[in-house]
């Protein structure tokens, strides 16, 4: 299959590489019908992140096809379309069982580099270096999905790729923002930043009852793409300012 | 166990340097090889075998041949590692009291045979990649609580150990591994050992860990056998799950 492979800073490739294979019994095998690049993708390729190796195939924000599952698989079948989470969680650690995915305790099979790192391990991550786990990543034809059981979510033939994918990453990260704000129906919410995590933010609030979104960038692009979003919306309107100190 | 070997590392050490260079001053001389040949000849085999019988017929031993005395006081590797699995104490029991699971999770153990009764033939690896093998006697074994053991003379390894299992106050069970062993190159390996990242505390961590994730998850996390672009020179170590 080809992948995008990591070979050193500012360094990718599309590369042919072997199929990837079922290797644990909740593993399943995705082949991928849309994937996007996250702004954290940059810090690999900018080369801000520690334990890479060259070879090492990217991308975390990924959906597609199942085509094959591992004997302890049972709530997918050959042919579900699912959109699958940048986390690798067990769903049955103590993390897990508490909602908190991220912090899962059996996903990350190099959890010891990041535990010299940074004190703690988190889960394992898809194409994102070795000390997040060393998993090969989405930006490829197929993907190797563990605790497939756990992570995947089934998408029902009505939805197009563009309105799940983000699902994997993006639109969870604008929307745990906006959660963190603890925002009330009729709030007035400012998000700084009207790139693609504050455009989440923005429909996040609104989701949430905001009455008034004031979005700051200096973009004008961004801008205008945060005010098509708001006009989409009938009950409110979005301001947006540009701020000169960025 | 296939070989009983009765030679201590360093002497193996001098017996093969010596023997080589009676071996060498031997081919050098022109009158007395019928002496040095069949010495040097002798000194090697003992070295490389580490069988002697004349250590057998005077019942001369090596000091890890007496647990007690190759682990007492400052003596031997010390290890104190715990971890708390999200299962009752007697599943973790009930996986670690079978000896033979070890391997599935402990990264340094090849195999364990249990031979009956108390008996237990272990075959693992040190740092290195030494091929290490030991007979141990299980000691004490006390339902979902404890199971401890010792080493028997003979092996290639003193080891004494224990593990322990108690309820976590809801939150599973604590497990908590003391062990003790004094291996070929002793101390001084495991300082070497510890310059490129490994150590046997780091190792029976790891292997808790990977006995957690088997427990709770039912797989041990793996990266092995995935795909990836070429390597280059930037690999990562070889014991870098990759």
């Amino acid at each position: 299959m080809k992948a995008i492979c990591w070979h050193g800073t500012r360094d990718l490739r599309v590369e042919q590489v072997p199929d990837p294979a079922i290797i644990n019994p909740r593993d399943a095998i995705v082949r991928v019908t849309s994937t996007a690049i996250c702004g954290s993708d940059l810090h690999l390729y900018d080369g801000f992140i520690p334990t890479m190796a060259a070879g090492d195939i990217l991308g975390h924000e990924f959906m597609g096809e199942v085509v094959e599952i591992g004997k302890d698989v049972r709530n997918l079948a050959i042919g579900d379309r699912v959109v699958v989470p940048f986390t690798i969680a067990c769903g049955r650690c103590e993390s897990c069982q508490n909602g908190q995915w991220s912090l899962c305790d059996n996903s990350n099979p190099n959890a010891w580099i990041a535990e010299k790192m940074y004190g703690y391990s988190a889960s394992g991550l898809f194409g994102y270096s070795h000390m997040y786990g060393g998993y090969a990543g989405g930006q490829a034809e197929y993907v190797r999905v563990p605790y497939a059981d756990v992570g995947p979510f089934k998408v029902p033939e009505h939805l197009t790729d563009e309105q799940v994918l983000f699902l994997s990453d993006i639109f969870p990260t604008g929307y745990m923002a906006a959660e963190n704000a603890e925002i009330e129906p009729g709030d007035v919410v400012a998000v700084w930043g009207c790139g693609p995590v504050g455009l989440f933010a923005i429909k996040s609030a609104f989701i949430m009852g905001a009455e008034r979104v004031i979005g700051i960038d200096r973009v004008p692009h961004r801008l205008e793409m945060a005010r098509a979003l708001a006009r989409r919306r009938s009950t409110s309107t979005t301001k947006a300012c540009s701020s000169s100190s960025g | 166990m296939g070989l009983h070997r009765n030679v201590g590392d360093w002497e193996r050490v001098a017996s093969v340097a010596i023997g080589a260079g009676l071996l060498v001053w031997a081919a050098r001389q022109r009158s007395g090889r019928a002496t040095t040949v069949p010495l040097g000849l002798w000194m090697l085999t003992r070295g490389v075998s580490g069988y002697c019988p004349v250590n057998h017929a005077t019942g001369r031993e090596r000091a890890r041949d007496n647990t007690r005395r190759a682990l007492g006081g400052a003596r031997g590797v010390k290890i104190l590692e715990s971890v708390t699995i999200d299962r009752p104490p007697s599943d973790v029991y009930a996986l670690w009291n079978d000896l033979s699971n070890l391997p599935r999770f402990m990264p340094n153990i090849e195999r364990v045979d249990v031979l009956g009764g108390n008996r237990t033939h272990w075959v693992g690896r040190a740092p290195g990649g030494i091929h290490l093998e030991w007979d141990a006697d299980v000691l004490q074994r006390i339902p979902d609580e404890l199971i401890s053991w010792r080493s028997l003379p003979g092996s290639d390894v003193a080891t004494a150990g224990s593990v322990r299992f108690e309820s976590a106050n809801g939150h599973g069970t604590r497990v908590t591994v003391n062990l003790q062993y004094d291996a070929p190159g002793g101390k001084i390996s495991t300082a070497l050992a510890k310059l490129v990242g490994q150590s046997p505390s780091g190792e029976t961590h790891e292997g808790l860990r990977r006995l957690k994730s088997l427990l709770e998850a039912g797989e041990i996390p793996t990266v092995t056998g995935q795909p990836h672009g070429k390597r280059g020179t930037l690999k990562l170590p070889e014991w870098v799950d990759a």
